[in-house]
């Protein structure tokens, strides 16, 4: 069946000496990979098409969903040009793919959400890019945290979040590994709803236990998997000693 | 035949072509010695360069260890199959350094698995003028150039990248988006 759809592009690797087979992430939040015959010449009219981190718009051809498919044609709609161009936002958005590759079961909404994470590293966020989706990943996959008012006893009076527990807790519910936030809690909700500017207006050490904490939820909640992306991250995101 | 499976290995030889090879193996048993004779010589004698990474039979590889050639620039590229290429176009002749790899986070590879530290203390102990980042204009091509220009920057080298555009011989409307937009960056002014 030849499909048409559009997709990011998440790793290339060279096939045979003309062709190269691409993963990528569909419209749809599906992993499929294709065999791009002939995309090694340098006259191949994939080019730079089917280059990791593009948005391009694909045709293939697939028998079953689970096989290898062929793809046909392939053109850019949005190289992300501002991210590859910069290092660190480079490196984040590794991250950001290297999820999208690892994830045992891509979410409906997943392309969706990589694309509006990826727009907002292009247009000059940064980590803050991760937080935001990270809080939009563990919305996907059912496990958000709650934020609001305390997970346990309901009250709104809530000071600090636990991974465990499943958000935020009022100063009689939390456990000795509970994060001390303040107001931090409102900074998440605008992170979540993609008000990214707030993320200016906190110091680098609350930075950093917003990153450890989100990280740590996810590990809890997503699974174990998770632990590599720390090796992927810049270790001004990430310090390796936790 | 296990010899035509064997052939099958080589980058451009299918079935069809290996069983040629074999059949000429098989009726010229002269040839067939020789070929068996300096492929074994070839692997026994093989090794790595411990200046530049590339494979050679010396160590220092007889790049490195010229005299002939400019060694105030050394080009950076990620494999010694590019070495090749760039040797065989005769259009340098200054040293070069082989990375064995690109950055590639997906697969598990950082800066540390690959030869960018030596190349740092090339850049400390060499008397360089300039060093040409001459990794593939793909996207880990591309962030290992970027890595490269971070790490050396604090030399006082110029640090260049090798230009892109529409390859030779082909068509402009065949040419994809970011490559017109590099081509298109990387234009020249004419002189007279
Ligand atoms: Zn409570
Ligand atoms: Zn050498």
């Amino acid at each position: 069946m030849i499909k048409r759809k559009d997709a990011l592009i998440l790793k290339s690797y060279n096939y045979s000496n003309s062709s190269k087979i691409i993963h990528i992430l569909t419209e749809d939040s599906e992993r499929i990979s294709l065999i791009a015959k002939g995309a090694r010449r340098t006259n191949s009219r994939f080019g730079g098409n089917i280059e990791p981190l593009n948005l391009s718009e694909i045709v293939y051809y697939i028998k079953r969903d689970r096989d290898m498919g062929i793809l046909k044609e392939a053109m850019v709609k949005e190289p992300y040009l501002f991210i590859k161009d910069d290092l660190y936002k480079m490196n984040i958005a590794w991250g950001l793919l290297w999820i999208a590759k690892r994830i045992p079961d891509p979410q409906d909404g997943l392309f969706g959400l990589e694309n509006r994470s990826l727009t907002f590293l292009n247009r000059g966020f940064k980590e803050e890019v991760l937080i935001y989706f990270m809080l939009s990943l563990f919305h996907l996959s059912g496990v958000p945290p709650k934020l609001n008012k305390c997970v346990k006893c309901g009250s709104k009076e809530v000071l600090f979040f636990d991974v465990t527990s499943g958000g935020a807790v009022c100063e009689a519910c939390k456990l000795g590994t509970s994060f001390r936030l303040n107001n931090l809690l409102n900074l998440l909700n605008d992170l979540k709803k993609g008000r990214l500017r707030e993320w200016k207006e906190i110091t680098d050490s609350e930075r950093r236990k917003v990153i450890r904490m989100v990280f740590e939820y996810g590990l809890y909640h997503l699974g174990e998997w998770l632990n590599r992306l720390s090796d992927i991250l810049p270790f001004e995101i990430m310090p390796k000693e936790r | 035949m296990r010899l035509t499976e064997a052939l099958q290995f080589f980058p451009g030889i299918g079935k069809k072509s290996a069983e040629r090879i074999a059949f000429y193996i098989l009726s010229n048993p002269q040839d067939g010695k020789k070929i068996a004779e300096s492929v074994e010589e070839v692997l026994s004698k093989i090794k790595f360069c411990n200046i530049c990474g590339n494979i050679t039979v010396e160590d220092p590889c007889s790049i490195c260890s010229s005299h002939e050639r400019n060694r105030t620039t050394i080009c950076v590229v990620e494999k010694p199959m590019d070495v090749f290429a760039i040797e065989r176009a005769g259009i340098y002749d200054g040293l070069y350094h082989v990375l064995g790899g690109l950055i590639s986070p997906l697969d598990n590879r950082g800066p540390d698995e690959i030869r960018i530290e030596p190349l740092i203390l090339r850049a400390k102990k060499e008397d360089l003028n300039e060093i040409i980042i001459a990794t593939n204009p793909t996207t880990e091509g591309e962030a290992t150039a970027l890595y490269l220009q971070e790490s050396l920057k604090e030399f006082n080298i110029k640090i260049s990248r090798i230009a892109q555009g529409i390859p030779v011989g082909t068509d402009l409307d065949f040419a994809d988006d970011i490559t017109l937009l590099r081509a298109m960056e990387g234009r020249r002014e004419f002189k007279d």
